[in-house]
């Protein structure tokens, strides 16, 4: 509101003092100068109140506590205290495409949760929901018992969570260095981290001055997932890591993600039961926009009907 | 060293733009019948016009690059910039008497220029931040935007200024100083106006090599998306980077001020120009913009040159541009440094 009028009250002096000042002088461009000065100016205790106020107003996620919170979130924002991440049932529209109809899932802190779906059910979707590139339309999505479910996908990413997306995506046309510089959200992010990313992925080391086009499709997935171990995340999405590479190469990349496991929560994408089964403490699945089962990834492993039925293969 | 010479000769793309030059180098010679002077002077104002579209294209490029926006208005921060800078000097003419306070008419201009940019860069904030921001989920309408924000410079230029060019009157130091070059006299102001293209060619390179920002533009041109997923504010990266393409573009029109009638063609000749280059280059490329900038500027005098020598009529000269836009179309569409698109 108060910006509206600070608005107005601005726009008024810009238009009504170049006519004041033109009956005076003849010269309309310097009246529209010190229009615009008498307009800045008018505005500013306006938008001073008004910024003053916004930390109330707007931020909702990391706003100063409210006295009203406990009672208006009490029973709604309780997370269980061992997930790190809840997801209540989300509908996600692309364009007028209703693509997730009702997807729930729980990742506990620690744990490797894999989702598992026949290709097209939703499952980059229903990451890319959570780290703020598709918003939900409704439903909810708590990380750290903080709600960001309409967060903007930056202010996700730079409350802890890393993103791995499918395809390798890294950037082709910047070096390997740049591609972990860039994912450095603090000053010292990369130093700090560096050596366990080497240590995990010798390979990158070595080829550390290299465009990341020119890297094999192995290394690419490489640097996308070392990409995400710069900042201090807690939790990483990290959608197909196996799509399109040589079993030699898959291997070490579990180890590796198995690895970083010890100090990070997973929730991974993988349409390779094979790999998901020997990675994952937990599994959801996903069927055409819905998440239909999810529980121990043991349990799973001795129930081939449900496999079957949902992911297709024995 | 030796090593990268040698690499850029047996790239394909490298030879193609020596051959070009190589094309202009004669035509222009042809263009100036052979005599030296003529020759240099067709060089010498083919890099200032070079300089001056590439300090338009430059913006477009990085603009179309990051954010998949054409933008129209471009040309209209060029005109308002020279606009501005020669009301600025002028005291006399035109709407703004502020510049009388200052007396020295070289200070006056350092003045103008430096007020131009901050103009230009406002303006640009505006448009971007509070026209095209709600926009981005419609590219179409940003498109329409920036095409109706360039009518809105034409028309508020038309309001301010009327329509009668204006030829720069008040000699500064750069005009006073003049040279010598076969028989032809420079102001030494061109030569400056080159040299500083040229620095800053390599001052924006090396912000988008070397500093974290340049990183972030470069990542962007390439995938925003991801790299609002990795925790970075895009849409902050868009507002700065459209606000320095056109306090950058503003800049140009008043250096340019000084040499050019400024007149209310002017931003339409500049972006088609700058239209032309950045097509030339590869989209979203930046060495492409830069190398398309003294491709296209010298190409463009040349055929002024060959116009007069000739004698085949004036608007040979302001059609070149479209005419090589024309020719990349059809003969290599994704231009010199392009991706296919
Ligand atoms: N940009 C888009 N426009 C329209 N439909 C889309 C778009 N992206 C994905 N979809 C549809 O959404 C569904 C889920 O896609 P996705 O989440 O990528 O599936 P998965 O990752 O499980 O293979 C698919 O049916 C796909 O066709
Ligand atoms: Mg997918």
């Amino acid at each position: 509101m108060l910006i509206i009028w600070a608005a107005v009250g601005a726009t008024l002096a810009v238009l009504i003092t170049p006519t004041v000042y033109r009956n005076l002088n003849q010269k309309p461009l310097d009246g529209l100068i010190i229009g615009l000065i008498v307009g800045i100016i008018g505005s500013v205790p306006g938008l001073l109140v008004f910024w003053l106020l916004l930390p109330y107003r707007f931020r909702q996620s990391d706003r100063p506590p409210h006295p009203l919170d406990g009672f208006r979130w009490r029973g709604v924002a309780q997370m269980h205290s061992n997930n790190i991440l809840e997801v209540r049932d989300i509908h996600t529209f692309i364009g007028q495409f209703h693509i997730l109809e009702g997807v729930s899932l729980e990742v506990p802190r620690g744990s490797i949760t894999v989702i598992l779906g026949r290709n097209g059910a939703g499952k980059t979707t229903t990451l890319r929901s959570i780290i703020g590139l598709n918003n939900p339309r409704s439903g909810s999505i708590f990380y750290n018992g903080r709600n960001i479910t309409h967060a903007t996908a930056h202010e996700i990413a730079a409350s802890g969570i890393g993103y791995v997306p499918e395809h390798r995506a890294i950037f082709k046309e910047l070096t390997v260095r740049e591609n972990l510089e860039i994912a450095a959200r603090k000053r010292g992010d990369l130093e700090r981290n560096q050596q366990f990313i080497f240590d995990l992925f010798p390979d990158l080391q070595r080829l550390i001055d290299l465009p990341g086009g020119n890297l094999s499709g192995g290394q690419q997935q490489m640097l996308a997932i070392a990409r995400a171990l710069v900042p201090d995340n807690d939790l990483l999405l990290i959608d197909e890591p196996s799509e399109g590479l040589a079993p030699v190469i898959i291997d070490q990349l579990m180890a590796a993600i198995k690895q970083l496991a010890k100090h990070k929560t997973v929730l991974l994408v993988e349409q390779n039961f094979r790999v998901a089964s020997r990675l994952a403490d937990r599994y959801v699945i996903i069927d055409d926009g819905h998440s239909v089962m999810s529980g121990d990834m043991a349990d799973l492993i001795k129930n081939p009907d449900v496999i079957k039925r949902y992911l297709g293969v024995a | 060293m030796q090593n990268i010479l040698q690499k850029t000769m047996r790239d394909p793309t490298w030879q193609l733009i020596s051959w070009m030059l190589g094309a202009i180098f004669i035509f222009a010679l042809v263009a100036s019948e052979f005599n030296i002077g003529s020759f240099s002077s067709t060089l010498l104002n083919g890099m200032l016009r070079a300089m001056l579209l590439f300090l338009v294209a430059a913006g477009l490029s990085l603009i179309f690059g990051l954010m998949d926006i054409l933008n129209f208005a471009q040309g209209g921060y060029f005109m308002l910039g020279a606009y501005l800078a020669y009301d600025f000097q002028h005291p006399d003419a035109g709407s703004l008497t502020f510049g009388e306070s200052i007396a020295d008419p070289t200070l006056r201009f350092f003045v103008s220029i430096l007020f131009a940019v901050i103009v230009g860069g406002v303006l640009g904030y505006i448009l971007e931040r509070f026209f095209l921001r709600p926009l981005y989920d419609r590219p179409l309408f940003q498109l329409v935007l920036t095409f109706g924000a360039s009518l809105v410079f034409l028309e508020g230029i038309k309001f301010i200024w009327k329509t009668v060019p204006y030829t720069w009157r008040e000699d500064t130091i750069f005009q006073a100083n003049k040279f010598n070059l076969f028989g032809t006299t420079f102001e030494w102001y061109r030569v400056f106006i080159i040299i500083m293209g040229i620095v800053l060619i390599v001052l924006i390179s090396l912000m988008l090599r070397r500093t974290r920002i340049g990183i972030i533009i470069r990542a962007g041109v390439e995938d925003p998306e991801m790299v609002r997923a990795l925790g970075i504010n895009v849409r902050a990266v868009f507002t700065f980077v459209f606000t320095i393409g056109c306090a950058v573009a503003a800049f140009g029109g008043a250096v340019a001020a000084p040499f050019l009638q400024v007149h209310i063609g002017l931003g339409n000749l500049y972006l088609l120009g700058a239209i032309a280059v950045i097509v030339l280059g590869g989209l979203g490329s930046y060495e492409g913009t830069a190398v398309a900038s003294i491709i296209v500027g010298l190409a463009w005098v040349a055929m002024e040159r060959f116009s007069i020598s000739y004698n085949i009529g004036a608007v040979w000269g302001d059609l070149t541009p479209m005419l090589m836009l024309a020719l990349v179309l059809l003969l290599r569409p994704k231009g010199l440094f392009g991706e296919e698109r």
